[in-house]
């Protein structure tokens, strides 16, 4: 992939090599800059389901009625493929005869939501919302499930409350945890392809063309393997240093 | 949680009910949630349309390979990587990490290129060796396992017991939160796996389910009813291990351990 990277290659003919013209290309992109853009804004909504899937874990770690049925309701849509449940989803969003109609029409809301500016981004973010949320939260669920009885035990003796115990026992020893679910969140976002591909194909005007779609584009519509390898490449360091900061970050804690 | 549920659910209900509908109800205004008409042959007609009997095989028999070959590698690496200390051990964890950033667009190509090279292509091995281990399932058990105190493994030490004893009586046991999710995680993925497969297979022998269920989308139509059914049939056997696995997840039991 860095050795691509270097060079113009249309997957037609053999690989050119140009140097780093790919590379100083890439600020005068305009697209690319934009694509970065949305993955960012993107990556943001992802962050904040990490507390909110953490919430549902905890609340999954209480016993009560009906406790594995909720559970799995959280888990299915995991389950389902993500091509399937993007087309199920596209369905939903159709503004004439999509589910969310039964629910909008009453209160007046006409909005074409998959080919508006403004809405097609927050759309895919509540649909990886509803995939995602049950999956983290099992992920959040195990980590809970190894933390020793016995500490919560010995807080309860020593009298402390619920937020304290929250907050100096369970954040602490979920630690190592807490490092994975950042880390794999982020790469799984900044790598998400299918909704965008399935529901939108780059969305109205580029909202929701992400640079995973980017390159994607890059590589198999315009055939510029090379160019599609230098923002892959960009891509990589990126997310790459940002996991190095996130190590550094939990070690010295 | 009940509110939520019913929010949760509503998609998968609408994915059920859509693949008893008869074509004109999928657009359909007035049907948007409750078919007019229903049509449970959807189910029988669905599997008539390609060799699905076939694909559904294939697609166990890979899916159970890779998850049983990542429990066991995964654990072990995550195990190797968590509580043993030897040189350059942060350098080849931070070049597992490393890997798992490629966008995995651009890992399709030279992939693609290695396993033709050893002859792999439109087989179970291309299918299922490249996947046999992965960093996500390495990184994982590697901070769960991370989470066992240390008293436990040197009691069992002084008591005697070998490394691979106190591996497979001791960290496993305890990691069975980590590890049911990790089998989950390694089925779903890999049973949904879309993209290898596509590129990997070319004959019906060998395709997976996700092809199949690609083949309703043509240029002029979507056949939506048979997606859902088949989406609805697919769907089960994940939803199946992750039930089995619900029990596992068990808090760490430290009376069991005290011998």
């Amino acid at each position: 992939m860095f050795y691509l990277s270097l060079h113009s290659w249309s997957l037609l003919s053999s690989p050119r090599f140009i140097g780093f013209e790919n590379y100083k290309f890439l600020p005068q992109d305009s697209v690319f800059i934009k694509s970065a853009k949305v993955t960012f804004c993107y990556l943001l909504g992802m962050i904040i389901f990490g507390p909110l899937a953490l919430i549902l874990g905890i609340a999954l770690n209480q016993d009560f009625r009906f406790k594995q049925l909720y559970w799995g309701i959280f888990f299915a849509p995991y389950v389902i493929s993500l091509v399937v449940s993007s087309l199920v989803w596209k369905l939903i969003y159709n503004p004439s005869a999509g589910l969310l109609t039964l629910f909008t029409s009453p209160l007046g809301l006409h909005i074409k939501w998959l080919k508006d500016e403004h809405y097609a981004l927050p759309a895919i973010m509540v649909y990886s919302l509803w995939v995602y949320i049950g999956y983290y939260s099992t992920l959040w669920l195990a980590g809970l499930k190894g933390i020793p009885p016995e500490c919560y035990e010995a807080a309860a003796i020593d009298g402390a409350g619920k937020w304290t115990i929250f907050r100096y026992i369970t954040l602490p020893l979920l630690k190592p945890v807490t490092l994975f679910i950042i880390v794999v969140s982020v790469i799984g976002a900044v790598q998400m392809f299918v909704p965008f591909f399935v529901m939108t194909q780059g969305g109205p005007a580029g909202a929701t063309q992400t640079l995973a779609y980017y390159i994607y584009k890059v590589a198999f519509s315009f055939l510029r393997m090379g160019y599609a390898c230098t923002v892959s490449v960009i891509l990589f360091v990126l997310v790459f240093i940002f996991a190095l900061i996130q190590v550094k970050f939990f070690k010295e804690s | 949680m009940a509110t939520a549920s019913f929010i949760m659910i509503m998609p998968l209900l609408y994915l059920i009910l859509t693949s008893f509908k008869s074509q004109a109800d999928i657009f359909n205004p007035d049907a948007i949630l409750i078919p007019t008409t229903f049509h449970p042959e959807n189910y029988i007609k669905a599997f008539q349309q390609a060799p699905f009997h076939r694909y559904l095989l294939n697609s166990l028999s890979v899916a159970l390979a890779v998850t049983i070959s990542n429990i066991f590698l995964c654990s072990l690496a995550g195990y190797s990587l968590a509580k043993f200390e030897y040189k350059g051990r942060e350098i080849i964890f931070g070049f597992i990490i490393a890997t798992m950033v490629i966008p995995p667009t651009v890992l399709i190509v030279p992939l693609y290129i290695i396993v033709r090279q050893i002859g792999w292509l439109n087989s179970y091995y291309g299918l299922i060796i490249p996947f046999s281990v992965s960093a996500f399932g390495i990184f994982m058990m590697r901070q769960f396992m991370l989470g066992i105190p240390e008293e436990y493994l040197d009691a069992a030490r002084i008591d005697g017991g070998g490394e691979f004893y106190i591996f497979c009586k001791i960290v496993l046991p305890l990691s069975k939160p980590a590890l049911s999710f990790l089998a989950v995680y390694t089925f779903i993925t890999n049973w949904n796996s879309f993209f290898w497969p596509l590129v990997v297979t070319s004959s019906e022998e060998i395709k997976t389910l996700p092809l199949g269920i690609v083949g309703f989308q043509t240029t002029y139509y979507t056949l939506y009813h048979y997606i859902m059914v088949m989406t609805v049939i697919a769907s089960l056997p994940p939803l199946l291990l992750f039930i089995f696995t619900q029990k596992h997840y068990t808090q760490m039991i430290v009376a069991g351990l005290k011998r």
